[in-house]
């Protein structure tokens, strides 16, 4: 074996690029099956909180886009809630919505929402959802019915929270209690407030709250933030939904 | 224990030799019992048993071919530069693997996340390399990855079964605690499912293994 620096720097040299080409070339091969996958997954989380998806029944990939394909409409509306002709949901990146509208005028912002019709009218609306717990950034969707008040879902596909705390919020439990309640008093946008765990709901709080994580009070209190914080992006949209309720 | 291995086919072609180096790491020179390494991502990713089989995996192919590479290497590599090599061919195969993951079993690499990329500065795969490959021809290398991995991987299944069954009542996500005893008052043991759950489990395998086999190095 050479000890000598020359030897050293050219033998370094080769490993590099041995290495380096060997993972591009793997990574750049595998690249289209992911970017499949995540879009996939995507879907996923949008058919499973409009509640299109049946509990613990595991679906096929082509399953999963062929029914997304079928059910779920996309529409794009800007700040002002009205609905962009040209846009495309599916070319939006949920991760970094919030920063992308950034400081934009009213009508150049751009927030998808995800539709359900039945019979060519909207049975339900499903609005990306995101903010900030403990460790990490919230990635969600919530789901409305038609009219706009009633929740008919939330979930969460990405967190960093802490496993058995804060973690919990991807599970039945907790995603269970939103379904039925809802985000207006009157006319007024209250959404959904988290009380502690064991501390009883008021009577006239009851249709508006649930219950949050017991040893992740922050966690939970981003989850009350972030729905009101995404809930009053879409008001302007939603608003007319609740006018011709009658709200 | 080593009459029982010796019926598995193809162990019962390798030598004698060949035969310990796979065998060793499993049961009297585990390491993790043994040696205490690896421990991190034994106590991250034992909430489940299906992460830790496709962890357990993922390390047994890394550590193979990371060992048959060194090996291979071995007479190549400049003695000063000898970690950073040994560190660029680990972290290689570590994305390699973490990209096939992605590719074709997105859900489970999505729990994982972190903890794959995290191979790479899993003790038993540097110390192998350092240990064996560096000193010893690519096929006993081989080997050595593999029944170190293997030795692994019997360990992390055996904290992620007692995390799930006693933390979820399930096992490889099938139900497993019958339903009459959860109408009889028992509830899942919530503890077993956060770090401490693991060091407490971890701890009593690390006790129980070291006294049925006997071999303490401490």
């Amino acid at each position: 074996m050479q000890d000598n620096n020359l030897y050293t720097i050219k033998f370094m040299l080769i490993i590099c690029v041995a290495c380096a080409v060997g993972v591009s070339v793997v990574a750049m091969g595998l690249k289209p099956l992911q970017m499949y996958n995540a879009e996939i997954d995507n879907q996923k989380n949008v058919l499973s909180v409009v509640g299109l998806l049946e509990e613990g029944k595991s679906y096929g990939s082509s399953q999963i886009s062929s029914m997304y394909k079928e059910r779920i409409k996309s529409i794009v509306v800007n700040g002002k809630g009205e609905v962009v002709e040209d846009g495309n949901a599916d070319e939006l990146d949920l991760l970094t919505l919030d920063e992308t509208n950034k400081g934009k005028p009213e009508e150049e912002q751009r927030w998808p929402i995800f539709e359900v019709e039945e019979g060519g009218k909207v049975v339900t609306f499903a609005i990306p959802i995101s903010g900030r717990g403990l460790w990490s950034a919230l990635y969600g969707y919530l789901a409305l019915d038609a009219n706009a008040d009633t929740v008919a879902g939330i979930t969460f596909y990405k967190e960093g929270e802490t496993a058995g705390l804060g973690a919990e919020i991807r599970q039945p439990w907790f995603q269970e209690q939103f379904k039925g309640k809802e985000i207006l008093e009157g006319d007024k946008l209250v959404s959904i407030k988290i009380f502690k765990p064991g501390v009883p709901i008021p009577a006239d709080m009851e249709e508006h709250s649930v219950h949050g994580i017991s040893g992740a009070t922050i966690t939970s209190t981003g989850v009350q933030d972030l729905l009101v914080k995404d809930l009053n992006r879409y008001k302007p949209f939603f608003a007319s939904i609740w006018q011709s309720e009658g709200k | 224990m080593a009459t029982l291995i010796d019926k598995i086919p193809g162990l019962a072609q390798l030598s004698k030799k060949d035969r310990e180096i796979v065998v060793d790491p499993l049961w009297d020179n585990n390491p993790i019992t043994l040696q205490v390494l690896g421990i991190c991502s034994a106590l991250a990713v034992t909430t489940k048993v299906q992460p830790a089989l496709v962890m357990s995996a993922a390390l047994v192919f890394v550590l193979t071919m990371s060992n048959v590479v060194i090996s291979v290497l071995r007479n190549y590599i400049p003695s000063k530069v000898r970690m950073i090599v040994e560190l660029a061919v680990i972290s290689s195969l570590v994305i390699i693997i973490d990209e096939f993951l992605k590719a074709f079993l997105f859900d489970v690499a999505k729990e994982l996340s972190v903890f794959v990329s995290l191979i790479v500065t899993n003790c038993i795969v540097m110390g192998r390399a350092e240990a064996y490959a560096m000193a010893n021809g690519p096929f006993r290398s081989a080997l050595d990855g593999i029944g170190n991995a293997l030795g692994y991987g019997v360990i992390l299944l055996l904290v992620a079964s007692g995390r799930e069954i006693l933390g979820g009542g399930t096992w490889f996500g099938l139900p497993v605690v019958p339903q009459f005893v959860y109408d009889a008052g028992y509830v899942n043991v919530g503890l077993m499912l956060l770090p401490p759950g693991a060091f407490i489990l971890l701890g009593l395998i690390i006790w129980v293994q070291r006294s049925i086999s006997g071999k303490v190095i401490d």
